[in-house]
């Protein structure tokens, strides 16, 4: 039995519903290696700024129970280096590249989105975590308000298809989202790190250089969960899942609770193969299940 | 070529209180190893630890296809090393990084070489390349005590002189191997440094080279994810700002390149 593993998200159509997650990747070709980028889903490359970032001081990573807490501070080359050196080599490697977008204000998001209207770019991620500079550092993706006032603004300077990524540290994530899809998100994206802290007790000090970072990895699977399932009620664009993917598994519970493709994260560091080992495992699954198409799977929770 | 491998195990020696040494099957990564690069191993399946664990290649075979690994049990994933058992099999990643820069001047360049606690680690293979192009090479050693100091017969045997330091004076010249190498200078020999170990000797060698205005090059650590310089999180800050990133730019850098 052929399976049919495709999936669309809006007006874009994925060979199948596994991509890599932002920041997590690099910009693909680290990756190279060990798999085919041609045959993912898609790859979504590292947080892009409009002027290169340094990024946040050591440490910057830290382990914890079941999964990670990163400060990296957005380190990336700035969009005009993406454009020029990692772009190309992408297109003739056939990736569908998707790019994260960063910015601390409405213009600089606006500026990039017009800036990556480029052969060869597959869509546009907008990361909503991070700190709006104009409203005293307090993250964009935390307001209903906020976050209608940047999609709507990046809407109208793109044609791409545009994925929202929302923060987890909000109180109501279904009313973000569906802020996102009022103004224009095409799909949405979910989780971003949950905001987390570590401490060594020999020192008294916190173990990360900028205090507090993001958690990721199998630990906040549940809560990546249920978030996802608590958006697909909410709104009727298609979303995108991750938090903790490991295993094929992982991923096809994202699926059932509403996601229509998934991201791996953390796991392509645990085990560089993960992305690649979890579309085979999926189209397995749907073998064993005598499933003709992902489709069937998504959202299909019994409640 | 980096790949992962899953390699088995031949023998996993203690060699003192926490100090062990693994030999595991590893063809490519035996053919393709230069000193001073490292490995990423997968000490469990399960997600506890979640994160591979960066080791630098101790020494290679090439011909029996096998690679050693001299760690040091300091946690979690180290203690969980420490329980392999020969035939057992063992997920490895590797070589990575960028290993140190074999001097290619004359054939009477002379290698200095320092280590300060398990920052022996990637010397022996380096010592194995530097006899095999016939550059004289001296290992200084410090360690806390005489019980720590581990693999000295390994660089002997190899024809390396090697001279020790102990911070209790238990074995060797009592002090830290910084102090041993200035004495070592202060005779007048010189040589090109190579050297890994904690942070603050490493700051240490750092000022010396500069005084003396000798060539050093650095095996730096730095807490890392991927190893494969996608996560960005093994920085190291660089004169006049910025980072470079020490599983894909180092682990080993020229001394002048990294502020410590
Ligand atoms: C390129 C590279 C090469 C290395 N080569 C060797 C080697 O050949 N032999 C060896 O014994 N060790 C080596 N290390 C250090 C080794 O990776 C750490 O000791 C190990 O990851 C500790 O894991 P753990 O779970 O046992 O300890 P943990 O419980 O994680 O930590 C125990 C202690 O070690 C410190 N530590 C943990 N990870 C690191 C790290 N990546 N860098 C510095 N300090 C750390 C922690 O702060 C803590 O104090 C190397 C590190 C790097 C980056
Ligand atoms: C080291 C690291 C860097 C990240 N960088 C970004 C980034 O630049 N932009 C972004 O939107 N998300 C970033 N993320 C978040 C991931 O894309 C993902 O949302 C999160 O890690 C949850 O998935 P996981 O548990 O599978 O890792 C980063 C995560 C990690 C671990
Ligand atoms: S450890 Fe991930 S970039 Fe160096």
């Amino acid at each position: 039995m052929v399976v049919d593993l495709s999936v669309s998200i809006g007006s874009l159509q994925l060979k199948n519903p596994v991509l890599t997650a932002s920041g997590t990747f690099g910009y693909g070709l680290e990756f190279r290696r060990f798999g085919n980028l041609g045959a993912l889903g898609g790859v979504v490359v590292k947080g892009t700024t409009l002027q290169p970032r340094a990024g946040n001081k050591p440490q910057r990573i830290v382990e914890t129970a079941a999964g990670m807490l990163n400060s990296i501070g957005l380190e990336n080359p700035g969009v005009d280096f993406f454009l020029t050196h990692y772009l190309p080599q992408l297109r003739d490697l056939g990736v569908t590249t998707i790019v994260n977008l960063a910015g601390n204000t409405i213009d600089e998001y606006c500026q990039l989105a017009e800036r990556l209207q480029q052969p060869g770019i597959a869509a546009l991620e907008l990361n909503i975590s991070c700190p709006n500079v104009k409203a005293g550092g307090m993250a964009f993706g935390t307001s209903e308000e906020v976050v209608y006032q940047v999609v709507q603004a990046v809407r109208r300077h793109t044609k791409l298809p545009l994925i929202v990524k929302l923060s987890p540290n909000v109180t109501d994530i279904a009313a973000i989202a569906r802020a996102a899809e009022a103004a224009g998100a095409d799909a949405i994206s979910l989780i971003n790190t949950l905001l987390g802290m570590a401490v060594d007790i020999r020192t008294r000090r916190p173990i990360l250089g900028n205090v507090v970072g993001g958690l990721s990895g199998p630990a906040i699977k549940p809560v990546a969960l249920r978030m996802v399932w608590q958006v697909a009620q909410a709104v009727k664009v298609p979303i995108i899942g991750m938090g903790g993917i490991m295993t094929a598994s992982d991923a096809i519970e994202f699926l059932l609770c509403g996601a229509s493709a998934v991201q791996i994260g953390a796991a392509n560091f645990v085990e560089p193969t993960t992305a690649w080992r979890v579309i085979d495992g999926i189209a397995e699954y749907l073998e064993q299940q005598g499933i003709a198409s992902v489709r069937e799977l998504i959202g299909s929770l019994q409640i | 070529m980096i790949s992962p491998c899953t390699g088995t195990i031949v023998s996993n020696e203690q060699l003192s209180r926490t100090i062990w040494l693994l030999r595991v099957e590893a063809p490519v990564i035996a053919q393709q190893v230069e000193p001073g690069q490292f490995v990423q191993v997968r000490v469990t399946s399960t997600y506890d630890p979640l994160l591979r664990t960066p080791l630098s290649v101790h020494d290679s075979d090439p011909d029996r296809g096998t690679i050693d690994l001299l760690y040091q049990t300091v946690g979690t994933s180290t203690q969980l090393l420490s329980n392999y058992r020969e035939q057992m099999r063992l997920d490895i990643l590797g070589p990575l990084g960028k290993g140190f820069t074999l001097p290619t001047g004359p054939k009477s360049s002379f290698a200095l070489l320092v280590a300060g606690g398990i920052g022996i680690a990637p010397m022996l293979l380096l010592a194995r390349f530097l006899m095999a192009n016939q550059v004289s090479t001296r290992l200084l050693y410090g360690a806390r005590t005489a019980s720590d100091m581990v693999r000295i017969d390994a660089f002997e045997k190899l024809g390396v002189t090697v001279a020790c330091s102990t911070d209790d004076g238990s074995y060797g010249v009592r002090g830290n191997v910084v102090d041993l190498l200035a004495d070592f200078l202060q005779s007048g020999a010189g040589g090109e440094i190579f050297a890994c170990g904690p942070t603050p000797m490493l700051k240490a060698l750092q000022s010396l080279a500069r005084e003396r205005e000798l060539a050093a090059q650095l095996s730096l650590e730095a807490y890392m994810a991927c190893g494969l310089g996608a996560c960005l999180g093994c920085a190291v800050a660089v004169p006049g700002g910025g980072y470079k990133h020490v599983c894909t730019d180092g682990p080993v850098f020229a001394a002048w390149e990294v502020e410590l």
